[in-house]
């Protein structure tokens, strides 16, 4: 992805802080604002604004009180009195209704675009996608972004688990795992992500369980997709690659400029960000390991980069035991809880404490998100 | 989302009124976010969202696509709203109020860092309320409830490129009132 400069980012912090821009100018951004002292100041400042904006405008004299409130009201008023309809208003609602279904049915019938057209314009409406759940070093706790409010904001949201949706993102501690499922749009198996910390990543925007993309700004993701049919695109981005992925399991890893991709089971199309449209994509296939490095044009079998000064290699973090297989497999064996080795050396962080090193007192923890 | 909201209308109009509880504790805030926005003042913006409830609650077997509830009762608040801010206009100047002084909506203490945070917390509203209205409307529905630029440019019947170019200029003016009030 092309570095940008101070004034481009300047033109769009207001949109970063909204979370009005797709994964990969995300990416680019943060990228940016890590090394530029100015604009991160600039940044920190304005984030300030909006999170005091939102803490005042917060104490309203809206929400539960204002729902007993109307309660009362609307029963003092008789209007939860006749709540019987009439027969008359009933079997009028009741014949608009069938009227209503014959109309749909027509459409159905005569203008079956439409009705397409409708019902994938529903589905790209932002749709809650799975929960998520961490664990791990102190409290496992994980900066969850809400989409529309600053990362980092005074009073973001450290959470051990909740529900997540196109636009949000998470920010994994170092020592933290966090587990997200995505739901499947055709009722087979969720997906799996496993996020090890330190580790960023965001949801693009205008992701759907038909139509997955996120992007990993840090860190390293492992995931065990389901199947899907090419109609249902799983995408993720780092800084210089791309994963296209159709039902497999795999490991990338976006370190130090360097995205890495293992294959466990399936086939993913690997790709870098710089390649021209329908060229430079590789198909790795099980226990092969590819690298596209800061620049690459097109991955490279990591084998062949071997001579390079890699981070020693180190074990992938330990997987939860109840992520469920999927890649073809009629009954799935159970995963080990331990640490599994690597068929090819993967820059990894060091292994993941399931448990918090020393006992600290738990934190306040904010209600987990509910959409 | 919004076959949720379809589900809750069919239910209602087919005799279960309880359920109505459910779109109120859904939209309330919304819908005070606009009246806020629009009036400036958050009882009588507590009074409109109350209004809008009760003729969305009368009205209900009037809305065509049951699952357009949201923009539907958007537009109710809005066009009570601006009645109780063209009525206020006509009336004796009324000092702006928002809450009794010392207040938030929770339990309050008597002391200093809550003497400083209602002073930033009134400040920051002054600021806000002194903002034109088609500023302050989107700063609202940014702020108080996360809406996208395209959700506010729905409600507010407007385009995403001016409802961003609205909150640039709105944080720029806030940013500048709010310094002033802090120079000595």
């Amino acid at each position: 992805m092309r570095p940008v400069s101070c004034s481009e980012v300047d033109h769009s912090l207001w949109r970063y802080i909204d979370r009005e821009l797709s994964a990969s100018e995300l990416s680019a951004i943060s990228t940016h604002l890590k090394g530029c002292e100015q604009c991160r100041a600039q940044y920190h400042e304005w984030a300030r604004e909006a999170s005091q904006y939102r803490r005042v405008l917060d104490e309203t004299p809206f929400g539960e009180a204002f729902v007993g409130r109307l309660r009362h009201r609307m029963r003092d008023e008789g209007l939860f009195a006749s709540s019987r309809r009439s027969p008359l208003e009933a079997l009028s609602f009741h014949r608009r209704r069938v009227r209503r279904i014959a109309t749909v049915a027509a459409m159905l019938f005569l203008i079956p675009v439409v009705v397409v057209v409708g019902i994938l314009s529903n589905l790209r409406d932002p749709v809650q996608l799975g929960n998520f759940t961490a664990e791990g070093a102190e409290g496992g706790l994980v900066t969850f972004t809400r989409h529309g409010a600053p990362s980092d904001a005074p009073g973001g949201r450290r959470l051990k688990q909740g529900n997540y949706a196109a636009g949000d993102g998470f920010e994994v501690p170092e020592g933290v795992v966090v587990t997200l499922k995505l739901g499947s749009p055709s009722r087979r198996e969720d997906s799996i992500l496993i996020l090890s910390g330190p580790a960023s990543f965001v949801i693009d925007r205008e992701a759907t369980k038909v139509n997955f993309n996120a992007h990993l700004g840090s860190g390293v993701l492992r995931a065990d997709v389901a199947r899907r049919a090419l109609v249902e695109p799983f995408a993720i981005t780092t800084e210089n690659a791309r994963v296209r992925v159709l039902g497999t399991e795999f490991e990338l890893s976006a370190l130090d400029s360097r995205t890495v991709l293992t294959v466990r089971k399936g086939i993913v199309a690997f790709q870098s960000i710089k390649a021209l449209p329908g060229k430079g994509s590789i198909e790795v296939t099980r226990d092969k390991s590819y690298v596209v490095d800061k620049d690459a044009m097109q991955p490279m079998p990591l084998e062949e980069t071997a001579g390079r000064q890699d981070p020693a290699p180190e074990a992938p973090p330990p997987r939860p035991a109840s992520v469920p297989s999927h890649a073809g497999e009629a009954t799935p064996p159970p995963r080990p809880a331990s640490p599994e080795a690597s068929p090819a050396p993967v820059p990894t962080r060091p292994p993941v404490e399931a448990s918090p090193k020393t006992p600290r007192p738990e934190p306040d923890l904010d209600t987990p998100v509910d959409r | 989302m919004f076959s949720e909201d379809r589900d809750y209308v069919e239910r209602i109009l087919a005799g279960e009124p309880d359920v109505f509880e459910s779109l109120v504790r859904k939209y309330n805030r919304l819908g005070g976010a606009i009246a806020f926005g629009i009036i400036g003042d958050f009882h009588i913006a507590e009074d409109v969202v109350q209004e809008a409830f009760l003729t969305a609650f009368r009205a209900l077997s009037s809305l065509r696509e049951p699952g357009k509830f949201k923009f539907w009762f958007a537009g109710l608040v809005r066009s009570k709203a601006l009645d109780a801010l063209r009525q206020r206009r006509t009336r004796e100047a009324v000092p702006l109020q928002d809450i009794p002084s010392g207040g938030s909506f929770g339990a309050q203490s008597p002391v200093e860092e809550e003497h400083l945070r209602e002073e930033v917390r009134h400040k920051v509203l002054d600021a806000v309320r002194e903002l034109p209205a088609e500023d302050r409307i989107v700063v609202v529905l940014k702020h108080m409830e996360g809406l996208s630029y395209k959700e506010i440019a729905e409600i507010t019947s407007s385009t995403v490129s001016a409802v961003e170019s609205r909150l640039f200029r709105a944080r720029n003016t806030l940013r500048k009132k709010l310094d002033r009030s802090k120079a000595p």
